[in-house]
């Protein structure tokens, strides 16, 4: 057998089904570019330079993107195999063909081991090809949204380019094995006949849409219930696995019960427009249906992606502000007011900055607990019991009258035993309770007015700010906490805040850091402009990461569509002949088809908005453990990436079923 | 009037391109009467197919026409055809053509379904049909479930079930051993008795010599005919073996 015979017969049957393999090879390429360009920017010295970083942030985005390019690879693998597995199948008979002819095994190996060659030349070559010139722009796009200058000259990375190759040549290793092993386990006439097997009507199993039942519900009940960002850090994960798990066993069990249920009814079941589309609907659901769940499950993971990343960077200025009302803010415990004006001294001694604002406020902060079945205004003092239980801590922060009215320009006024309160739980009550103390509630404080004593560490929790008369009335309220310490007790806290004129110049930050120097331990120094550099780093790389992941999962989903609506197509071509013979008309042929492909097409990204709708609360609660996030952008947020998301669907959607009626409707077909 | 007209029927059929022609039939042109069963032979080739698609309205004419109860199939429009089709004609195929994801009732009710009567209707026209087929135990039952010679009377309820005009066989025993070759003959025979005209196209002397005239199509022009009369089945077919015989004698002259 010389290898041009071979080489003709590659070229033939590439020729012949280059609607199926030019799909696989765009998915080739397209999944290795962005892996070598993910991990380029990973490995590469496009943010880190001889160990530092190029910007503020870079560290944090190299290692998501890290994280990043580790999924993009195990997800090209599913999907370059998942490709690979639907062309063998649909070459079967080519194969067994060629065995009938007297084509040897070991001819036949050989024209495997060939084409896989040419797969991983062509898919390695061009992913490699227009990673590199992609790099570049993306590299530059990325400066542009942190805010760093342009570099000029090439942007390469060895280890990129080697681990690009080790993907790809592994991935296609692993293909051909499949392949070798898929025809040494069949005789040549199997093969031919593979695909004309009866089978079957599909039975009901039970137990599945009833476990599918429990865990989609036990997901969703989970997901809908949970109460803070404490909970949903435990509860995320657990809920998304359930959802998954009950979709595929309800897209396999469920549809087929529904379908089941349809045909028992003999009056919906006998009519024409039911008749045909339910019993190729159930037969096409035992085949396709965990490549359906799959689209749903990964368009969810799109429209999440998407969303979140939108969020994001909809929200990031409004976090920033939220964290560092001021430009700069210092905090620190003291007995006695002397650091006060040590503090004070350090900012009046800056040459070049101006200061406007400076303002000191003293609190006391301490933490209570608060469970679901106290009332609303009832507290406890932490007990060792409870001391690790996240969920019910409360954090409180106690300003005087005298301060507060100060800050906020008000003029508030209580008496002793009387307060005024803010619970970011937004519940109203009419008397406060700690322990055996008790104060009435005169009314609600503007917490704006002194939301720096917040510690930012301390944001998932919903907290507690007391206003009372005096320091006596502070030190009394904590001290009748029997666990905290006398000295604790008395221990005031500052937070000074000040503005200043201009952007900052990195001497300037040196010098604001090093006159604080002196707080050591005690004291926590904050400027907004690191803060913000930081986060538009942060929010750069998630971005960067969000939109690469999202495309490759789209991706993904159209691949599994396109070949799905190939494979039907095929299948199906048969059934409608036959119809047609026996006197279908044209009108009802094309009906009946659209009716099935719409409802296989759109089912599993109804699902997707279902669960993502759902999703969103837990999501956003989740999504705090980073940043605050403002519940109604973020349902704009999720509404908008259904409407983009449902809109590239239909667009795939339009040109697969075009493709699709094409099969069906061929006056002859080869198979 | 006959029930069916083949009146002069030309059917050429020209390659891509517009390059060759190839003239499938040339003259074609006979009428069966009601309650006929006509049996059309002739080797692969001859144009039978071709002949047996332009009556079953699947195809038309390149001239003449045929007329089905004096409606001329070739006037309509598709969508028309199709209809007609499916409410005045029934088929049975070489390879059954039944759908394998229905059960057999379902397949036998298709046609009614297509033409959207009611269940208890439907279910009230196929019992006859499958008691007399004798497979009434099985409708419940799925293509792969059952014999070649079983699947070919459901396809024959299937065509019965609309009570066609004409009811047209393509090779019905093209599939099937001789055993369930003789018993699908015989429930033809049966079935012609009760009134149903029935036109089969096959290539086997054996399945013609049931009919009551078989007519040999050679080189796209009916060529011979035989009537059945009063002969016995075998007398029958020792003349259809003695015409096949010379068309074929003739052919191999032509070579010469």
């Amino acid at each position: 057998m010389n290898n041009k015979l071979i080489f003709r017969l590659i070229g033939s049957s590439m020729q012949k089904n280059k609607h199926i393999r030019i799909p696989f090879f765009l998915v080739g390429v397209f999944t290795l570019m962005v892996f070598y360009m993910i991990s380029t920017l990973a490995y590469g010295d496009g943010l880190i330079r001889d160990g530092a970083e190029l910007f503020y942030g870079a560290g944090y985005i190299q290692l998501i993107l890290g994280i990043g390019s580790a999924v993009i690879a195990v997800v090209s693998t599913i999907l370059i195999l998942y490709a690979n597995i639907f062309i063998m199948k649909d070459r079967r008979r080519e194969i067994g063909l060629y065995g009938i002819l007297g084509l040897p095994r070991k001819s036949i190996v050989k024209l495997l081991t060939y084409e896989a060659l040419l797969n991983v030349l062509i898919c390695l070559g061009g992913g490699l090809l227009l990673g590199t010139f992609l790099n570049k722009l993306m590299l530059l796009t990325l400066y542009k949204l942190v805010g760093q200058a342009p570099v000029m000259g090439f942007f390469f990375s060895k280890s990129a380019f080697v681990l690009t190759i080790a993907l790809g040549l592994g991935v296609y290793l692993v293909c051909l094995i499949y392949n070798m092993l898929s025809i040494r386990l069949s005789k040549p006439v199997e093969l031919l006949r593979s695909n004309q097997m009866g089978e079957k009507e599909p039975k009901v199993k039970w137990f599945t849409v009833i476990s599918g039942l429990i865990s989609v519900g036990a997901g969703y009940f989970l997901a809908l219930n949970c109460k803070s960002t404490i909970d949903s850090i435990g509860i995320l994960f657990m809920a998304i696995m359930l959802v998954i798990v009950g979709t595929y066993e309800l897209f396999t069990a469920g549809t087929i019960a529904i379908l089941k249920a349809i045909k028992n009814n003999q009056k919906s079941y006998y009519q024409t427009k039911n008749f045909v589309g339910v019993a190729n609907l159930m037969y096409r659901m035992k085949h396709n249906a965990a490549g359906l769940a799959s689209i749903c499950v990964l368009s969810s993971g799109v429209i999440l992606l998407i969303s979140c990343v939108a969020a994001l960077v909809a929200l990031g200025k409004q976090n920033i502000d939220m964290m560092c009302p001021s430009d700069v803010m210092v905090r620190y415990h003291a007995t006695d007011e002397n650091v006060s004006q040590q503090v004070s001294d350090a900012v009046a001694g800056y040459s070049d900055i101006t200061v406007t604002d400076y303002q000191t406020l003293p609190f006391w902060s301490t933490v209570w607990m608060h469970t679901d079945d106290m009332a609303a205004g009832e507290f406890e003092y932490l007990n060792e019991e409870k001391k690790y239980d996240y969920n019910c801590w409360i954090p409180v922060y106690i300003v005087t009258e005298e301060m507060y009215n100060q800050h906020a320009k008000e003029e508030l006024h209580v008496n002793t035993g009387e307060v005024y309160v803010f619970d970011t739980k937004k519940k109203h009550y009419e008397e406060l309770r700690c322990g055996d103390q008790n104060y009435a509630v005169k009314g609600t404080l503007d917490r704006n007015a002194i939301r720096s004593v917040t510690d930012t560490t301390m944001t998932l929790f919903d907290m507690l700010y007391v206003l009372v008369p005096d320091e006596e009335a502070a030190q009394a309220m904590l001290s009748a906490d029997p666990v905290l310490e006398d000295a604790d007790a008395n221990q005031v806290c500052y937070v000074t805040s000040f503005n200043v004129d201009g952007k900052l110049t990195d001497a300037q930050l040196q010098e604001i850091n090093g006159s604080l120097a002196f707080l050591g331990e005690d004291g926590d120094v904050k400027l907004k402009q690191e803060i913000t550099d930081f986060f538009m780093s942060l929010y750069g790389g998630a971005l960067f990461v969000g939109v690469f992941m999202a495309i490759i999962f789209l991706v993904a989903t159209v691949l599994i569509i396109y070949y799905k609506q190939m494979s039907e197509g095929f299948e199906d071509h048969h059934r409608y002949q036959i119809l047609k013979k026996v006197g279908l008309t044209e009108t009802e042929v094309r009906s009946s088809i659209n009716r099935q492909v719409m409802i296989l097409f759109f089912l599993p990204l109804v699902v997707a908005a279902v669960h993502i709708s759902v999703a969103s609360h837990i999501i956003r609660l989740f999504m705090q453990v980073i940043v605050y996030v403002e519940p109604w952008t973020f349902r704009f947020a999720i509404a908008g990436s259904i409407a983009v998301f449902a809109m590239v669907y239909c667009l795939v959607y339009k040109v697969t079923s075009g493709q699709y009626y094409k099969i069906v409707d061929a006056a002859e077909h080869v198979a | 009037m006959a029930l069916l007209e083949v009146n002069h029927v030309q059917k050429i059929y020209k390659t891509r391109f517009g390059g060759n022609e190839v003239q499938a039939l040339r003259d074609v042109h006979f009428s069966v009467e009601k309650g006929e069963f006509v049996a059309i032979m002739g080797e692969s080739g001859s144009g039978k197919t071709t002949l047996l698609n332009i009556m079953a309205a699947l195809d038309v004419p390149t001239q003449g026409s045929v007329t089905i109860d004096g409606k001329d199939l070739s006037k309509m429009k598709d969508e028309e055809r199709t209809l007609y089709r499916r409410n005045h004609l029934g088929f049975i195929f070489q390879d059954f053509n039944l759908l394998d994801n229905f059960s057999l009732e379902d397949n036998i009710l298709l046609p009614l379904v297509l033409a959207g009567k009611k269940y208890d209707e439907m279910k009230a026209k196929m019992m006859p049909i499958v008691k007399s087929l004798g497979i009434e135990s099985l409708i419940a039952k799925y293509p792969y479930e059952v014999s070649g010679g079983q699947k070919q009377r459901v396809a024959i309820a299937r065509s019965l079930i609309t009570a066609p005009k004409i009811l047209l066989a393509d090779e019905p025993t093209g599939a099937l051993d001789s055993k369930s070759s003789t018993n699908l003959l015989r429930q033809l025979r049966d079935i012609n008795k009760q009134g149903q005209t029935i036109l089969m196209v096959t290539h086997s002397n054996v399945a013609a010599s049931y009919a009551d005239r078989v007519m040999f199509i050679k080189d796209g022009e009916v060529f011979h005919q035989i009537y059945k009369g009063d002969m016995k089945r075998d007398e029958m077919l020792d003349k259809i073996c003695d015409a096949v015989t010379v068309l074929m004698r003739g052919g191999e002259d032509d070579e010469q």
